[in-house]
C-alpha cells in the first residue's frame, strides 16, 4: 500500500529526532487557534510522546501494508483506509498535543474514527452494536475527561500540559484537585478498557483484524494509559490516586487474564489478555514508584511489540484457514513456517522468557511490587497469577495453533504473502533484538520514565540481573503457567463448561441502561409525536406562548393609544377584509373554502407589505400564497375527510390556544411600536449598501452580501427540508404499497 | 386536471415565467427581486405546467432534475464564499469586477454568484416538493 508511506515517513522523521529527544530535549511547535480561551494547537515531543509516536507510526506503517493485502477484494476499502489514516493522525495528535483542549479533541477523534473502523461490517447487527458500544463508552468517558481537563486547566492556571505538570501545588490549593483527578481517571478508564468498562474491548473484535492489531493493542486503548502517565507527575502521591489505580487496575488485570484462558476464539483471547495488560499498566502507574514507572514504560513497548504481532498472526490464520477457533486449529507450522515462527517468538515474549524483551519487562514488574511498602504480598501475588495465566494464554496462542493436535480444517492452508508477513516478522525480530540489545532503546525509555516521574533514577536495562528474588519468581511463574496451560489443553470440556451468569457482567448493566433509555424515548415520542398535525401546531404555539409570556412579564402593558394613531382608509379596508376572511376560515364547512379564505388573509398581508414600502417582501408573500394554492390543489383530493369539531370542549381548547397566541402577538407588536426604532443599523445598511455592496436594493444586499452566511444557513435548511419531504412522501407511499400487498 | 385555458395558456406562459425569473434574479441587487423570489417565480411556472400535464412529462419536457438543482445551488453558494478565500480575504467577502458594468445587473461579483445559488436551490426545492406530491 502506498498509503503506508505516510506513517513510514513520519516514523523516519521521528527517528531523526531520536537522538535529541533521548538526550532530554523537547521538540515543540505551536499555532494559535482560539487564543482568547487559551486554546492552541501546540505540539510537544518529549520522551513519552516519542515512545508512543514511534509505536503509532511504526506499527501504523506495518499495519497499512498488511491491511492492503488483507482487505483486498472486500467492499468499501476506500472508506476503511480513510478511517484508518484518520485514526492514525488523531492518535498522533493525541500523544503530541500539549494543549489540553486540543488533546481532548484528538482524543474524541480517535473515538469517532474507531467507531467507523469497528463498524466496518455495518450490515452485520453485532458489528453495529459493538461499534456503538465502544463509541458510547469511550465518548461518554470523554465527557468526564473534558470536565476533568478543564478543571485541571482552571486550577493550574494554564492550558498547556507541560506547564500544568509543574504546578501540582497550585492545583492542590485550588480545591479542584480531587474532582479533576476523579474525572480524568474515569475518562482514562473508559478508553483503556478498565473494569467495569472493559467489556467494549472484546466486543470491538468485530472489527477487521488489522484494526484490532492497531487500535486494540498498541494505540487507542493505550491512550488512557498515556494520559494517566502524562498527568501522573501532578497526581502521584495524592490521596486516592494510588488506591483507585491499584484496585481497578488489579481487578482488570486478574479478571482479564482469567477470562482470556477460557476463550476459544483467537481474537477474544488476545482481547482479554490486552484488557489484562492494560490493567497491569494502570496498576504499575498506581504503584507510582520510580521503579514501577520504569516497568510501565518498558511494558508499554514490550506489549505493543508482541501483541501487535500476535494480532497480525491471528489475522493471517483467519485469512488463510477461515477459522479463529483454537479447538479447530492445529499443526499449522509446517504450512505456515514464517507466521508460526513470528507467533512463537511473540508468545515467548508474552510469557516473559529470556532473552526476549518481555522478560526484561516482567523482571521490572516484579521488582516494583516487591519494593512496595504496603500490600506488597497482595500485588505480587496478583502479578504472579496474571503472569501465570499469560504463559497459559501464550501457549494457547502458539502451541494449540501451530503444533498440538491435528486440525479439523476442510481446506489446506498455505503461507501468507510477503506484505502480510512483513508486519509480524518485523515486530517479532524487534522483540528479540531489543531483548538482547536493550541498550538501543534504553535512552528513550529512560527519558519517558523521567517525564512520567520527574527525577527518576536513570534506567539501565539488562538481561541478566543475577539470581535474585525477581528471577526466581519469574521462573516459578513460568513453571506454574506451563502447568496451567497443560490443564487447559487437556481439559477442553471443563473449560467450556464454565459459564458466567450474564447478570453479574457489567455489560448487562450497560444493556439494561440502553434498553430503558430506548423505552423512555419511545414513550415520550408516542406522547409528543402522535401523528395529529393539529396537536403539533397547538403544542408549538402553546410552547411559544409560554416562553413569550416569561419574557414579556418584565415589560408590562404598553400604551393603548398606539392602536389608533394615524390610520389611513386602505389600512382599515385591508384590516377588515382580513378579519372577515379569518372568521370564514374558521367557520368554513369545506376545506376548499377554508384554503381560499386563508389565501385572502395572505394576500392581505402582502398588501400591507406594499403599503409600508417592502416590495421584496410583498412579492415573496404573493408568490408563496400562489404556490400554496398550487400545492393544495395537488393534495386536496388525497387528504382525509375534512374534520369539523362539534364537541364544544375541543373547540374551546383550540379557540383558547389561538386566542392566547393572537393576544400575545398583538401585545408584542404594540410593545415594539411603542419603542423608538434604533435606526442606527438601518441607516448604516442604507448608506453602505452601494459603496460596500455594489447594490441599491438594501434588502438584497443584506441577504446576499452583508449577512450572506445567514442566508447560506437558511438555504441549507431549505435543501434539507426538500429532501426530508421527499423522504416522508416516498417512504409512506412505499409502506402503503407493502401493506396493500 | 384538464383545463383548456390552463393547458393552452401555460405553454405560452412558461418561457415568460422563466425569462421573468431571470430578470428578477439579475436585477435583484439594485431593485426589488433577487434569487429567492426569482426561484419561486420559475418554479411556479413549472408547477402550473405540472398540474396540467403531470410531473413525469414536465420533468422530461424540460429536463429538470430537482435534486441536482438543489445540490448545484448549494455548491454555487458555498463556492461563491470560497473565491475570496483564494484571493486572500476572509470567507464570503464580496469581490467585484470593478471596471465592468452590465445592464440590469450592475457590477458582476461573488454576491450574484451566491444569488444564483439561492435561485437554483429554491427552484429545485419547490419542484422537488411538487413532483413528490404529484407522484404520491
Amino acid at each position: 500500500m502506498v498509503l503506508a508511506l505516510y506513517p513510514a515517513a513520519a516514523f523516519v522523521w521521528l527517528m531523526t529526532q531520536f537522538g535529541s529527544v533521548s538526550g532530554g530535549d523537547v521538540v515543540s511547535s505551536s499555532w494559535d487557534w482560539v487564543p482568547t480561551m487559551g486554546i492552541s494547537l501546540s505540539f510537544h515531543l518529549d520522551g513519552l510522546s516519542m515512545l508512543f509516536a514511534l509505536l503509532i507510526t511504526g506499527i501504523g506503517a506495518l499495519v497499512l501494508t498488511y491491511a492492503g493485502t488483507y482487505m483486498k477484494g472486500m467492499p468499501k476499502t476506500d472508506r476503511f483506509f480513510m478511517s484508518l489514516v484518520l485514526f492514525m493522525a488523531s492518535m498522533l495528535g493525541l500523544v503530541l498535543s500539549d494543549n489540553i483542549i486540543s488533546l481532548f479533541i484528538f482524543w474524541e477523534l480517535t473515538s469517532f474514527s474507531s467507531y467507523f473502523l469497528i463498524g466496518y461490517h455495518h450490515e452485520d447487527k453485532e458489528s453495529r452494536k459493538s461499534a456503538l458500544e465502544a463509541l458510547l463508552i469511550t465518548a461518554g468517558g470523554g465527557l468526564a475527561l473534558l470536565a476533568g481537563l478543564i478543571l485541571l486547566g482552571i486550577g493550574g492556571g494554564s492550558m498547556e500540559m507541560s506547564e500544568l505538570v509543574q504546578r501540582g501545588d497550585e492545583l492542590a490549593e485550588s480545591g479542584l484537585f480531587t474532582a479533576a483527578m476523579l474525572l480524568i481517571i474515569i475518562g482514562c478508564f473508559t478508553k483503556s478498557a478498565q473494569f467495569p468498562f472493559h467489556f467494549w474491548l472484546p466486543s470491538a473484535m468485530a472489527a477487521p483484524t488489522p484494526v484490532s492489531a492497531y487500535l486494540h493493542s498498541a494505540t487507542m486503548v493505550k491512550a488512557g494509559v498515556y494520559l494517566l502517565a502524562r498527568v501522573s507527575p501532578v497526581f502521584n502521591g495524592a490521596d486516592g490516586w494510588h488506591a483507585l489505580l491499584l484496585i481497578f487496575g488489579g481487578i482488570t488485570m486478574v479478571l482479564g487474564s482469567m477470562i482470556a484462558v477460557m476463550q476459544t476464539d483467537l481474537k477474544k483471547i488476545l482481547a482479554y489478555t490486552t484488557v489484562s495488560a492494560l490493567g497491569l499498566l494502570v496498576m504499575l502507574l498506581g504503584i507510582g514508584t520510580g521503579i514501577a514507572i520504569k516497568a510501565a514504560v518498558i511494558f508499554i513497548l514490550a506489549h505493543a511489540l508482541y501483541k501487535g504481532c500476535l494480532f497480525l498472526v491471528a489475522g493471517i490464520v483467519d485469512h488463510e484457514t477461515g477459522s479463529r477457533n483454537i479447538r479447530k486449529l492445529g499443526r499449522l507450522f509446517k504450512q505456515m513456517p514464517v507466521t508460526g515462527t513470528a507467533a512463537v517468538v511473540a508468545c515467548l515474549s508474552m510469557a516473559g522468557i529470556p532473552p526476549l524483551f518481555g522478560f526484561i519487562s516482567k523482571e521490572y514488574s516484579y521488582e516494583s511490587t516487591i519494593g512496595m511498602v504496603v500490600n506488597s504480598p497482595l500485588t505480587t501475588s496478583a502479578f504472579f497469577i496474571t503472569g501465570m495465566l499469560f504463559v497459559a494464554a501464550a501457549g494457547m496462542l502458539s502451541y494449540m495453533v501451530f503444533f498440538g493436535r491435528r486440525n479439523k480444517l476442510k481446506i489446506k492452508p498455505h503461507e501468507a504473502p510477503i506484505t502480510m508477513l512483513a508486519g509480524p516478522a518485523v515486530l517479532a525480530v524487534l522483540s528479540i533484538l531489543l531483548g538482547v540489545f536493550s541498550g538501543l532503546i534504553n535512552p528513550l525509555l529512560d527519558q519517558a520514565s523521567q517525564v512520567v516521574f520527574p527525577g527518576n533514577e536513570p534506567l539501565n536495562m539488562k538481561l541478566w540481573h543475577g539470581i535474585n528474588t525477581e528471577l526466581i519468581l519469574s521462573m516459578t511463574t513460568l513453571v506454574a503457567g506451563i502447568a496451567a496451560f497443560a490443564f487447559v489443553y487437556y481439559n477442553p470440556r471443563l473449560m467450556s463448561m464454565i459459564e458466567i451468569s450474564d447478570k453479574i457482567k457489567p455489560s448487562y448493566a450497560y444493556k439494561q441502561t440502553m434498553d430503558s433509555l430506548a423505552e423512555l424515548a419511545k414513550n415520550v415520542t408516542q406522547k409528543v409525536q402522535n401523528g395529529y398535525l393539529r396537536v403539533y401546531i397547538s403544542m408549538m404555539v402553546g410552547t411559544f406562548c409560554v416562553l413569550a409570556l416569561i419574557v414579556l412579564q418584565d415589560f408590562g402593558i404598553p400604551n393603548i393609544e398606539v392602536l389608533w394613531s394615524d390610520f389611513r382608509v386602505y389600512d382599515i379596508v385591508i384590516g377588515v377584509l382580513m378579519i372577515v376572511a379569518c372568521f370564514y376560515t374558521v367557520v368554513a364547512k369545506s376545506r376548499l373554502l377554508a384554503i381560499a379564505m386563508l389565501g385572502v388573509v395572505g394576500y392581505g398581508v402582502a398588501f400591507v407589505f406594499i403599503i409600508f414600502g417592502a416590495p421584496d417582501l410583498a412579492m415573496t408573500q404573493i408568490l408563496i400564497e400562489t404556490l400554496t394554492v398550487v400545492l393544495f390543489v395537488l393534495v386536496l383530493w388525497k387528504l382525509p375527510h375534512y374534520l369539523i369539531f362539534d364537541e364544544g370542549f375541543i373547540k374551546f381548547r383550540y379557540f383558547l390556544v389561538s386566542a392566547l397566541f393572537g393576544a400575545i402577538m398583538t401585545w408584542i407588536v404594540m410593545l415594539i411600536t411603542s419603542y423608538p426604532l434604533d435606526s442606527h443599523l438601518k441607516a448604516w445598511f442604507a448608506e453602505s449598501s452601494y459603496p460596500l455592496g455594489m447594490g441599491r436594493n438594501v434588502v438584497n444586499v443584506i441577504l446576499v452580501d452583508f449577512r450572506s452566511l445567514d442566508t447560506l444557513g437558511e438555504i441549507v435548511v431549505l435543501g434539507i427540508a426538500a429532501v426530508g419531504i421527499y423522504g416522508l412522501i416516498k417512504f409512506t407511499t412505499e409502506n402503503d404499497k407493502e401493506e396493500a400487498i | 386536471m384538464n383545463s383548456v385555458i390552463l393547458s393552452a395558456g401555460i405553454r405560452v406562459l412558461i418561457p415568460l415565467f422563466f425569462l421573468f425569473s431571470l430578470y428578477l434574479l439579475f436585477r435583484g441587487h439594485n431593485a426589488p427581486g433577487g434569487g429567492f423570489v426569482a426561484g419561486l417565480v420559475a418554479s411556479t411556472g413549472f408547477a402550473l405546467y405540472a398540474i396540467n400535464y403531470g410531473a413525469e412529462r414536465t420533468r422530461r419536457r424540460f429536463k429538470l432534475k430537482p435534486i441536482f438543482l438543489i445540490a448545484l445551488g448549494l455548491l454555487l453558494a458555498v463556492v461563491s464564499g470560497l473565491i475570496p478565500v483564494i484571493a486572500g480575504e476572509t470567507y464570503k467577502t464580496g469581490l467585484w469586477l470593478e471596471e465592468l458594468e452590465v445592464p440590469i445587473m450592475g457590477k458582476p461579483g461573488t454576491p450574484i454568484l451566491f444569488d444564483i445559488g439561492v435561485y437554483l436551490l429554491v427552484g429545485g426545492t419547490v419542484l422537488k416538493i411538487i413532483f413528490s406530491l404529484w407522484e404520491e
